[in-house]
């Protein structure tokens, strides 16, 4: 079985959790244990539950709507902030392909510093949009 | 008001950079004006003007509301977990109910041609029917005036005459920005041209889009 592409981050990031916390304090990694426990039950969440169907209940019901509305929108900003990532580092690869040669950190620093305006760029058109759509007035 | 759309001396800059300077229209009501230039001209900027989401300098702007907008990105207008949602909540922020507000987007929807699709997030329509779809929110709200930034853009050409088709079924006024002449001579029976951050010509879209000169003075052609 494949281990989905979000684990190689999240494992990465709990063996040096779990490093730090060796080295530090002496102690089992508990820390990146937890850390573990939690992606998991998060993309386990993400996987399972209908959210479209959750997200529509809420919004018929006066005393959800305003909670499901920020649950869309932040949900709405994450997926234009990963559309983002996503279209910037296939353009980075094409252009810098052969790793560790000459100028590949310093095209891969500039790439994910683009992505601040870019990202700014696109949220202000959402924010655009929530005007147009009567919100904030 | 005897005009949809009026614009007098409107100025916009960029720090030191003039971006609209001494641009002057009017539209009247239920007139389609196509808005061309060259990149950078300035027509999104106005556009966002007209929307009142840019402050200009200077100059005065009157739109007749409700306005209706879409943007060149449509996937930045539609967020809800169906079109139907998105083209509702307009509505429902200006106070109708809900029933009535889902009602007016079925008729919004279905008068794009997108009833089938009512269901559906925006993530899993092409790029014609997201432009549809952002067209239906705008029409749910009943406009007066319909702003349109750079309409055809990612679409193919049976997507872009069937949007076209829309458009010329609508009564509302309406400034079309777009760089297709093709698309401005069938939706639009007037041009205005905005280069270096003034309106260069103004006059019948089809007199304009056969100058030949005038399209090469001003990067259309």
């Amino acid at each position: 079985m494949r281990l989905p592409a979000a684990w190689f981050g999240i494992l990465l990031v709990a063996a040096v959790l779990a490093a730090a916390e060796f080295l530090i304090s002496r102690r089992p990694p508990l820390l990146a244990a937890r850390m573990i426990l939690a992606a998991a039950a998060g993309i386990l969440l993400f996987r399972t539950l209908p959210w479209p169907r959750i997200a529509r209940w809420s919004l018929e019901r006066r005393a959800l709507r305003n909670p499901a509305l920020y649950f869309l929108f932040v949900a709405h900003f994450i997926r234009i902030f990963l559309e983002e990532i996503l279209s910037l580092f296939h353009a980075w690869r094409l252009a810098a392909p052969r790793r560790w040669r000459a100028g590949w950190q310093r095209s891969l620093l500039h790439a994910s510093a683009s992505l601040f305006p870019r990202t700014l760029r696109r949220a202000e058109r959402f924010y655009a949009a929530l005007l147009l759509k009567g919100f904030a007035q | 008001m005897t005009h949809a759309v009026l614009v007098e001396n409107l100025e916009f800059r960029y720090g030191s950079r003039a971006i609209l300077q001494g641009v002057s229209f009017r539209l009247a009501p239920g007139e389609s004006a196509g808005l061309a230039g060259p990149n950078g001209a300035g027509k999104s900027t106005l556009l966002w003007c007209l929307m009142g989401l840019l402050r200009p300098r200077s100059g005065r702007i009157q739109v007749c509301t409700p306005f209706g907008a879409v943007f060149q990105n449509p996937e930045d207008q539609l967020f809800m977990p169906s079109i139907l949602e998105d083209a509702a909540l307009p509505l429902q922020n200006r106070g109708a109910a809900r029933p009535q507000a889902l009602e007016k987007a079925r008729e919004a929807l279905s008068a794009v041609g997108l009833d089938h699709a009512a269901g559906r997030p925006a993530h899993s329509l092409s790029a014609g029917e997201r432009k549809r779809a952002a067209l239906a929110c705008a029409l749910a709200l009943e406009p007066r005036v319909l702003l349109l930034d750079e309409p055809t853009s990612e679409l193919d050409p049976r997507s872009s005459r069937l949007l076209a088709a829309h458009l010329n079924r609508l009564s509302c006024a309406k400034l079309i920005a777009s760089h297709d002449l093709a698309f401005l001579r069938s939706t639009a029976s007037r041009l205005l041209i905005l280069d270096e951050a003034r309106i260069a010509a103004d006059g019948p879209a089809a007199l304009l889009i056969e100058d030949e000169d005038l399209l090469l003075r001003h990067g259309l052609k």
